[in-house]
């Protein structure tokens, strides 16, 4: 497991070098001067001379390669530069929009699971059920419904007519309820087809009928062998919906007026706040890479021939 | 018959309406092994379903009835028949992959079995046990993942498996059809010496008709559905009555570089549903009479039974 895992870690390397690379050339080649973008922020008149003099303050004068030895040096030691909007450090800003945004999406795909496996392994097993067909409808139609849908719907039910949820969330138990909820529709659907398509397929192996045929007990041979040959493909669907949660549900975010990674990257983007952009797309890349990395262990854990590879 | 582990009686076993199985019956003593052959589809893995009796496998028993050990067991309960599977009746399939998980270690697949059955597993109890079937690196068994080893190892391992669990009867369905030689030999050696300590009695489906003569004390042959001919390895092997089973024995393929003499045609898909002879259309034999002549096992000789003594002067 240590050497597998050791091995995976050293494969990351050069993909963090090319994210970090790749994120400050695009800040790079975006048009616009940031010197001039920050004194025109602050107001007041920009003259040839104040202009220099700021480019020069902000390093914009080095060599490309430099400055990006530079940027990742600072990085490495957590400082991402400050918000040209409001001159705030970067990582306090990107911190706090990624608890917000880690919150909700731990919240939702939390909840998820929790609904979605239980329901996936009853109607594998009750295949052809009523119950079973019933969830294929709700499924099939939450899977289908796009998340603004969901968010503007539930936002209609739950803080128009019942009024029981404040229209804007608020950073509460309360508030989160709304957003969790809309992100978990969908992902419920997925994660439950997921699992009775998996579940079903397992019970058909003849290891099954092996098991049933000395006797082993059913929920051993559902919960223990069956759910964990099935877990690889579900861990697949849960961490890919994951890491769009974290890469910032923008629509529901922007609808509840959740102030997560979504709404922050919307904003920064409109205010052309280079910095703050720069740092979550890096923050956000990593956060992948390292979901990633996880994703890939958990399937050793799970599966050992992943490691033949 | 009191002394008898296994009786079959007339049993009939369909899939959905597909009738499989007709009226087939035979018994089995404590300690003897039973060989069943024929063609591919006559019904004999099902005839293994159904004593297993597990839903999931879809054999459902129209008439008839299978009792073991003076219990019949025809229409148990799905948990008293889990309480009897492992622990009365033993099971190695034919696919090597499956009799276990296979990405999960031996141990904790021996633990989940044992403890289905409130019996407490014993990790040098299981290494002795591979000792005494001359496993190789018996220390260092349990911790493997069925993937990790060969097909021939994880038939053995499954065997082991059924020691432990203590059954009175094993089903062996096509368990060395896959394996090769050295594995095949291994195995049936296994079983064979399984017998004479524990007084298994084995009921062994298979194609092989050598495997057969070296383990069976009996051999039963079916065909599309029906037993047809039924009595002692010896008697069948030597002087088969029924006109499939000497063109049966005429198949088995020999060093002389020619292909086997095989079978002109093929069984009847509804074979099993026929009122008369179901071999009629490939029999040279046959006539008007043994299309309308009730199906019925005769003991033609003391202890063998066949269906039909066309062609052969008895």
């Amino acid at each position: 497991m240590l050497k597998y895992s050791l091995r995976r870690i050293i494969k990351l390397i050069p993909v963090l070098v090319a994210i970090t690379l790749m994120v400050f050339t695009l800040m790079y080649l975006t048009p616009g001067d940031p010197a001039l973008q920050k004194l025109t922020s602050q107001g007041g008149a920009v003259t040839p001379e104040l202009l220099a003099m700021e480019r020069h303050e902000m390093g914009l004068d080095r060599p490309f390669f430099v400055r990006y030895v530079d940027w990742v040096v600072n990085v490495a030691q957590g400082d991402f530069g400050n918000s040209f909007k409001d001159d705030q450090p970067v990582a306090v800003k990107l911190l706090k929009a990624l608890g917000y945004t880690g919150a909700l999406a731990a919240a939702s795909t939390l909840f998820s699971v929790l609904i979605a496996i239980p329901i996936g392994v009853y109607t594998a097993i009750k295949k052809d059920s009523i119950f079973d067909n019933i969830v294929r409808v709700l499924t099939f139609t939450g899977n289908a419904m796009p998340n603004f849908l969901i968010a503007l719907l539930l936002m209609f039910l739950f803080c128009i007519k019942v009024k029981f949820f404040p229209v804007i969330a608020t950073a509460s138990l309360k508030g989160m309820f709304l957003p969790t909820l809309a992100l978990s529709i969908p992902m419920i659907s997925r994660f439950a087809r997921q699992t009775r398509a998996d579940v079903m397929c397992q019970l058909s192996e003849e290891y099954v009928i092996g098991m049933h045929a000395r006797g082993v007990k059913e929920r051993i041979i559902l919960f223990r062998n069956v759910l964990h040959n099935s877990l690889g493909s579900i861990i697949t669907i849960v961490s890919l919906q994951i890491r769009v949660l974290i890469g910032g549900s923008v629509v529901t975010e922007m609808i509840f007026r959740w102030p997560g990674i979504g709404s922050l990257m919307m904003n920064s983007i409109t205010a052309r706040d280079y910095p703050v952009v720069q740092g979550a797309v890096l923050i956000l890349s990593t956060l992948q890479v390292l979901i990633n990395l996880l994703t890939d262990l958990s399937y050793y854990v799970i599966d050992k021939r992943i490691s033949m590879e | 018959m009191a002394n008898n582990l296994l009786e079959i009686n007339d049993l009939t076993v369909t899939y959905g309406d597909f009738k499989i199985i007709t009226e087939v019956s035979f018994a089995m003593k404590p300690g003897e092994i039973v060989c069943i052959a024929g063609e591919s589809g006559c019904g004999k893995s099902t005839l293994i379903k159904a004593v297993l009796g597990i839903k999931q496998l879809g054999a459902h028993i129209k008439k008839g009835s299978i009792v073991l050990d003076g219990r019949d067991i025809t229409h148990l309960g799905v948990e008293e028949r889990r309480q009897i599977l492992g622990t009365q009746i033993g099971y190695v399939p034919q696919n090597t992959r499956g009799s276990f998980n296979n990405i999960r270690s031996y141990d904790v697949q021996y633990q989940e079995a044992m403890r289905s059955h409130n019996k407490k597993f014993n990790r040098v109890e299981a290494i002795k046990c591979f000792d005494r079937l001359n496993f190789p690196d018996s220390d260092k068994l349990l911790a493997y993942q069925p993937w990790e080893m060969s097909g021939g190892m994880n038939q053995r391992m499954a065997i082991a498996l059924a020691v432990l669990l203590g059954p009175k009867l094993m089903l062996c369905d096509e368990a060395t059809s896959v394996l090769d030689v050295t594995s095949q030999k291994e195995v049936i050696e296994e079983l064979a010496k399984l017998r004479n300590e524990l007084g298994w009695s084995i009921l062994f489906i298979t194609h092989n008709l050598g495997v057969a003569s070296h383990i069976a004390d009996k051999l039963g042959v079916m065909y599309a559905g029906r037993m047809v001919e039924y009595g002692d390895i010896r008697k069948v092997l030597d002087d088969p009555i029924h006109p499939y089973t000497r063109k049966l024995l005429a198949a088995i393929p020999g060093k002389d570089r020619k292909l086997p003499v095989g079978l002109e045609g093929r069984p009847p898909l509804d074979g099993a549903e026929w009122e008369g002879c179901n071999f009629v259309p490939r029999c040279e034999y046959c006539t008007d009479s043994c299309k309308t002549r009730p199906y019925k096992l005769q003991e033609i000789v003391p202890g063998h039974y066949a269906s039909c003594t066309s062609g052969r002067s008895v």
